[in-house]
């Protein structure tokens, strides 16, 4: 088990590290690199596809109108942004939120990979068809679209740890598809009940 | 200072073939006791431990202790140019940060890759309790494997007091590969309780490359909890594999 006070350390070494990153081409066209925010103690990671504008401009996760979405589930079960952490699979911002290309992923997914260990969640909350395929992927799962795996829970072992994963819509989805905004409550009251069995 | 000989170039190719399923980049170590390497997957689900011992081969000079960063890719390109019959020549060359591959038959090819720096990353051992323990020929369980994959993704594997099964299922139908103490290609079962678990089958068939370098391998579980196989390599060699049991879903 990692101590609070090595978690900071670590995470503070990783962050220098990705704010220097230049291991593919958007370190030229990011105005900011977004690494994460949220309690590194969390039972709760949530990990979205790459940053915005908004989160470009800003440096943080989920800061624009899906931002705003995501926080409106978390208040609906409770459970505030400094309660869990949140991150993207991807640090820089694609230019003009394209797909990410898949040596930008290598590049990029050893960072995600060692916040998943500095931080070592019991649950892990896909947001999007893009988290969720990357991650399912890379634990041996066979990627589905996220309409038939949303709200379904997987149990992954690792060598070194544990965890369930719980993928759901993105946020943004309720924006522009209004009635998904009730099937992400029902996925947010299903994180509910999976972290009350771990507490 | 490391430059070892080992007689057969070929269970160099099957070791490095394998460990390249497993990993792009690895550190070899050298010391005075032998090569060691150690590399987990990005996923973390899978480890090898890899061993060769310096007896294991025919000349071994190594000063200190020699840190040897490869790209598998490469290495594994330039090993499957071993023959049978070739011995395998490795020279550390620090000097030009170069790792020499020099095969050793009806003439001399050598090869040489750049080394590369890598951080040595801690991997401790995973500590398991394992209930179980068989021991079969690395074909048997190589057959095995290519059995299940027929109709699964996956392989439950159970261990019983009188025997260790390898049952799949899937849409086009079921699979069932059993080795009971009468079996001739099981050479040890130790068991007290009946013990299950299921793995991805892709990491087996990935790690069975190995298998023309072994004759045995050991595998050793408990219910729903990693799996380790070691596989005997010539001279005293080994090569184990730890892999996490697979993902179920509610």
């Amino acid at each position: 088990m990692v101590c609070p006070m090595d978690k900071a350390c670590l995470m503070n070494q990783l962050i220098d590290q990705i704010k220097n990153c230049r291991k593919c081409p958007l370190w030229k066209t990011r105005t900011n690199v977004v690494i994460g925010e949220g309690n590194l103690d969390t039972y709760v990671m949530f990990i979205g596809e790459a940053p915005g504008a908004n989160e470009d401009r800003e440096g943080r996760p989920f800061c624009g109108a899906a931002g705003r979405v995501l926080d409106q589930m978390l208040e609906h079960i409770n459970l505030k942004r400094s309660d869990v952490y949140i991150t993207n699979v991807l640090k820089c911002r694609p230019p003009n939120n394209r797909d990410p290309l898949p040596e930008e992923i290598k590049a990029c997914t050893p960072y995600l990979e060692k916040q998943l260990e500095i931080i070592r969640p019991k649950i892990i909350c896909t947001l999007g068809n893009y988290a969720t395929t990357f991650i399912m992927s890379k634990f041996g799962l066979k990627p589905a679209n996220i309409s038939r795996v949303r709200g379904r829970i997987f149990r992954i072992n690792t060598l070194k740890m544990r965890f369930i994963l719980l993928p759901t819509y993105h946020p943004a989805t309720a924006l522009y598809k209004p009635p998904l905004r009730e099937v992400l409550r029902e996925d947010f009251e299903l994180l509910k009940k999976i972290i009350e069995r771990f507490t | 200072m490391f430059r070892a000989l080992f007689h057969d170039a070929r269970t160099w190719r099957y070791v490095v073939d394998a460990i390249s399923t497993l990993v792009d980049e690895g550190l070899f170590k050298a010391t005075e006791e032998g090569l060691r390497l150690r590399a987990m997957d990005p996923s973390h689900v899978a480890m090898i431990d890899f061993e060769m011992p310096r007896d294991a081969f025919d000349e071994y000079e190594c000063e200190g202790e020699a840190k040897i960063g490869v790209n598998f890719d490469e290495m594994k390109k330039i090993m499957r140019r071993g023959r049978s019959g070739d011995s395998l020549e490795l020279i550390h060359d620090a000097d030009k940060k170069r790792l020499i591959l020099r095969f050793r038959g009806k003439s001399v090819r050598t090869f040489s890759i750049p080394l590369l720096e890598l951080e040595e990353e801690e991997l401790p051992e995973p500590t398991i309790e394992f209930k179980g323990l068989a021991i079969v020929t690395a074909k048997a369980l190589n057959e095995a494997i290519k059995d299940i994959a027929i109709t699964s993704d996956y392989v439950k594997i159970q261990m019983t007091p009188d025997a260790l099964i390898l049952t799949a299922s899937g849409e086009s139908g079921e699979v069932k590969v059993e080795f009971t103490r009468e079996s001739e290609a099981l050479l040890d079962l130790d068991a007290s309780e009946e013990i299950s678990a299921t793995y991805t089958l892709s990491y087996l068939q990935d790690v069975l490359k190995v298998v023309g370098a072994a004759d045995t391998v050991k595998l050793q579980f408990s219910t729903n909890m990693p799996i380790r196989l070691d596989f005997n390599l010539p001279g005293g060699g080994r090569f184990t594999y730890f892999l996490a049991p697979r993902i179920e879903t509610e």
